[in-house]
């Protein structure tokens, strides 16, 4: 266990490089407030730690103001059964959370909340979380495609494209588009999408392993359709034609 | 536009967490604000992201970033101009109404 000045200069290199978002405070009341109202802000994914006087006391994994994953010193049924709630939606879980939390924090001399995003990669040698069977998110899932939207056209790596869309001059000039643009995106990671709206119903999505594609998009536009029917349709279409 | 514009375009759009006015040319954040306390290192990556999508397609004025974690989506007024607004959202926000609110932010601001 680290003593509570190495602890604190640690949390401070942290909090300067970036690696972590974290707050200190000194009363169980405000210590639990804190940690819900971390919990209940939290829409991208994050890894939130709770430490009591130095010792880990709580690891979650949240997103969407959900818990997704969860791990407490005192584990209880209740507890366990927290996670994949909404925190908005289930009182009882909330006020059972509360009360855990209050029953630990009243020993506390000190109490440190750390937050940080799940996306970031772990330091070895920093103090952190010991719970390794947290590193891995659940596993999301997708939503089906929807009628809203569909693929009229797709590449890899602009060897060839195939198109879905009867040809149109609309469509050939929403590919040559996506073609210029294509170089200028070999930056994104793989399975990460940049989405770029076109004229008419088109838009323009390059993945970060090199499929572009031209979607053709029927209710609202690049900008408002659902990132999961975004991936939905990729991952259906690549199911399908396995030999594209 | 103010830190209050964007703090009510946060406020006004459930599932957006941060929203940042950019200048993409000199990569400075013009003003900013968040439902969590971040680092400015984050905001800093923000601003260098729509700075990179823009300067890979100078004739756009709207792209969005879709991640495993979330996404951000960048606009700005009119193509080839530096100011753009970026919002970082959760998955399953409501981008309907988030497109039409920063039109409405960025139209009042260059109008």
């Amino acid at each position: 266990m680290s003593t509570a000045s190495e602890f604190e200069r640690t949390l401070g290199r942290a909090a300067a490089i970036g690696v972590t978002d974290h707050s200190r405070t000194h009363t169980p009341a405000h210590a639990t407030r804190c940690l819900l109202e971390r919990l209940d802000t939290c829409v991208l994914g994050r890894e939130i730690t709770m430490r009591v006087n130095g010792d880990v006391h709580l690891v979650a994994h949240v997103k969407d103001r959900s818990i997704l994953r969860i791990t407490f010193a005192q584990a209880t049924p209740a507890l366990k059964a927290i996670a994949g709630h909404s925190l908005t939606d289930t009182p009882d879980i909330r006020r059972d959370l509360h009360a855990l939390l209050t029953a630990v924090c009243k020993s506390g001399v000190s109490i440190a909340i750390e937050q940080r995003p799940l996306s970031s990669p772990r330091e070895e040698g920093r103090v952190g979380v010991p719970v390794s069977a947290l590193l891995e998110m659940q596993e999301r899932q997708a939503a089906p495609p929807t009628p809203e939207a569909h693929i009229a056209a797709i590449s890899f790596k602009m060897a060839q494209w195939q198109r879905f869309d009867p040809p149109s001059p609309e469509l050939d000039a929403a590919i040559a588009h996506v073609s210029r643009l294509q170089d200028s995106f070999q930056w994104l990671p793989p399975q990460e999408f940049a989405l770029v709206p076109h004229s008419g119903p088109f838009a323009l999505a390059l993945r970060g392993d090199g499929v572009a594609a031209v979607l053709c998009i029927k209710a609202g536009n690049a900008m408002s359709v659902p990132a999961d029917v975004v991936e939905a349709l990729f991952s259906d279409l690549l199911t399908q034609h396995a030999d594209l | 536009m103010t830190t209050d514009d964007l703090a009510q375009f946060v406020h006004e759009n459930a599932g957006c967490e941060l929203a940042i006015l950019a200048d993409t040319r000199t990569q400075t954040i013009l003003c900013a604000h968040s439902k969590l306390r971040l680092g400015q290192e984050r905001l800093d990556d923000l601003c260098k992201m729509a700075a990179r999508l823009f300067a890979a397609g100078p004739e756009l004025t709207d792209m969005r970033h879709i991640t495993d974690l979330g996404q951000s989506l960048f606009f700005r007024a009119a193509p080839d101009t530096c100011e753009a607004l970026c919002a970082l959202c959760s998955r399953s926000a409501d981008l309907e109404n988030l497109d039409v609110h920063a039109r409405t932010l960025l139209g009042r601001s260059s109008g």
